[in-house]
Formats: structure tokens, C-alpha cells, sequence
């Protein structure tokens, strides 16, 4: 396949994300997708938590309310309906917390199935329109000469595939949340994840280039 | 509801297009950014953030804002995360374009990416406390 000049992929790549986040109200991050998928048993809490916090949000304050009794008593009614600092505190904070809206934003683990499934179609459609697409059994001729053999490169992957599913849930983001998303924002903790694992993969490249 | 799913396919696609037509899953192409000798990939990478970033000043306060903060995995989880890149080639979203190019290893790196996945909430549950902040999309 013949690859785009760099400046026609950085074009595509950065509108792409800028329509993402347009369309979505999310900056782009692909590992999230992958979170999402994992934890999908506790998708249903996420769900009706969602829902009740949109649904009556008065009924949240008087459960909030009633919860705040239980747990300090009744005394609290006293200490609120009293002239008292706490009172006059507590309204200036109340003041404060109704601005803020209680909004989950909720999106079900199957849209993000779905968005990375497509993903492997838009791919597939890619290599269709340039006449490209072949099954193979290699990743690349390179991978195949680093790895020696079909059953070592093959246990590599899959460890290096549990390296890039661990790594990224730890570091909280990967090559679109952080090094895209986050680095276009400028914020540090992505420059510096950025920065680490474009190192270690420099690294870890030479080192196998040079055994080759 | 119905609209979500329409989106996120179609971002999907264009997605998976855009980076196949980059050549961003070719194992080669990464080998060849990762040891410095050729450009075009990491010109790529910067050109695309430095779009992103001049549109999303444009645009301030109409693009939605992240809070990702250093904590303690963020050293060694990109860490981990760059060597099993130099190894299979793939990132979280890679590994999908790769498929769609017919390469069948790529199915072992899918399988690994959920292992690993799965594997870092049951140890974040269990010993890791700390909030990671990822991506909320």
C-alpha cells in the first residue's frame, strides 16, 4: 500500500480528533474504549446511577438529605434551622453546589465495541481501495526476521500485548488520550507519559534491531 | 441512544481508515519511527497533534477539557506500555487497523491487550489504590 505524504495523515489524523470531540463532547482515547469493554459487568450501576441523577434530582438531595440524618442524627435539623455560623456557612455552600449540575454522562460498553470494531472495517475498506488486502500469516517481513519463528513471534505478541493492555491502564492513557488528546492540551502528566514511551520503544527497537 | 452508536461507528471507520491509509499498524513503518530512520511517521504523529492543538485554541472552551494527572503508574505503565509497542507494533486502537489488513498474528496481541487489561483492574483492586484518571470516553 502506498502511504500518505506526512502532512495529508497529520491533516487527517488532527481534524479527525477535533471531530471527534465535536461530535462525541470527549477528547479521543482509545484505551478508555478498551476500560469500558473490561468493566462492562458494572455497566448496569453506572447505567441507573445515570439515570437517577438525570431523572429527579430533588429526590437525590432528599435521599442525600435523609442519609446525612441517619448517619449524625437528628440534631442536624436542629443545627440547620438555627441561627447559627454552620447555618449561614452551609447556605453559602448550597448556594454553590446547585450551580453545579448533577450530570453523568453515560455511554453503554457496546458503543465502544462498536467503535472498535469499525475501526477494523475502516481498515479493511482502506486496504480493499488500494487492492492491498491479503491474509497473512507474518505481521511483517521484519517482525518474522527479529522473532526467528512463527511460534516465538506469536508468544511474543501476546505478551507484548499484555504489556501494551497493563501499561496503558496504568499510565492512564495511551497513544490517543495521552499523546494526541492530552499533548495537544498540554498537560503534563500526558507530555510526560509521552515521553516515556516513545523512549522505552526507541529503546527497546534499537536493542532488537542490533540482535538481528 | 440510536444516535450514539451511529456516531461512534462512523468515527470507527474513518478512524481505521485514516490510519491504515498512514500506514501507522505496519510493523516495518513503526520499527523504521521507533530507531530513527525514517521521519514521515513521527512527522505524522506531531503534525496531527499540532492540528489538534491549534484548533482546540481556536475553539477554546468548546472543547472538553481533561483532567489527567501524574500518579504513581504514570512511570511505569508507559513504560511497559513503549516496550509491548516495539514488540507488536500495536496500540490500543492498532491492533484493530491491523486486522483489517489481514494480519492473523495480530489476533495474539488482541488477546494480550484484553489479559492485560483485565489483569491491571484486578491488581489496581487489590494492591494499586490510587486514582489513574484515564480516558473517560
Amino acid at each position: 500500500m502506498e502511504y500518505w505524504e506526512w502532512w495529508i495523515g497529520a491533516l487527517a489524523l488532527g481534524l479527525f480528533s477535533v471531530f471527534f470531540s465535536f461530535l462525541t463532547g470527549k477528547p479521543l482515547g482509545v484505551s478508555g474504549s478498551w476500560l469500558s469493554i473490561a468493566r462492562r459487568k458494572e455497566d448496569a450501576i453506572l447505567k441507573a446511577s445515570a439515570e437517577v441523577l438525570d431523572g429527579n434530582q430533588d429526590e437525590v438531595k432528599d435521599d442525600l438529605m435523609a442519609m446525612t440524618m441517619a448517619e449524625f442524627g437528628d440534631d442536624v435539623l436542629a443545627d440547620i434551622s438555627a441561627d447559627s455560623p454552620q447555618r449561614r456557612e452551609g447556605e453559602a455552600n448550597a448556594e454553590v453546589t446547585d450551580e453545579i449540575k448533577l450530570k453523568q454522562d453515560y455511554t453503554p460498553w457496546t458503543v465502544h465495541v462498536l467503535f472498535l470494531v469499525t475501526m477494523f472495517l475502516g481498515s479493511y475498506l482502506a486496504s480493499l481501495t488500494t487492492g492491498d488486502f491479503s491474509w497473512s500469516i507474518d505481521l511483517s517481513p521484519l517482525h518474522t526476521q527479529i522473532f526467528e519463528n512463527d511460534g516465538e513471534a506469536w508468544i511474543a505478541l501476546l505478551f507484548g500485548g499484555m504489556m501494551v493492555g497493563f501499561g496503558t491502564q496504568m499510565a492512564g492513557g495511551c497513544t490517543s488520550g495521552h499523546g494526541l488528546s492530552g499533548c495537544a492540551q498540554l498537560i503534563p502528566a500526558s507530555l510526560l507519559s509521552t515521553a516515556i514511551f516513545f523512549g522505552s520503544a526507541t529503546a527497546l527497537t534499537i536493542l532488537m534491531n542490533s540482535m538481528v | 441512544m440510536f444516535k450514539k452508536y451511529l456516531i461512534y461507528s462512523l468515527l470507527g471507520t474513518a478512524m481505521g481508515f485514516i490510519l491504515a491509509r498512514i500506514g501507522f499498524a505496519d510493523y516495518d513503518e513503526i520499527n523504521k519511527m521507533f530507531a530513527f530512520i525514517d521521519f514521515r511517521l513521527l512527522l505524522t504523529f506531531a503534525g496531527s497533534v499540532a492540528v489538534l492543538m491549534v484548533v482546540s485554541f481556536l475553539f477554546r472552551g468548546r472543547f472538553p477539557s481533561q483532567d489527567k494527572f501524574i500518579q504513581p503508574g504514570t512511570v511505569p505503565g508507559s513504560m511497559l506500555f513503549g516496550f509491548g509497542w516495539a514488540v507488536t507494533g500495536a496500540c490500543p486502537s492498532l491492533v484493530f487497523v491491523q486486522l483489517g489488513q489481514g494480519r492473523l498474528p495480530a489476533v495474539m496481541t488482541l488477546f494480550g491487550i484484553y489479559l492485560g487489561v483485565v489483569l491491571y483492574r484486578k491488581m489496581h483492586a487489590k494492591y494499586f489504590l490510587w486514582d489513574v484518571g484515564s480516558c473517560s470516553s
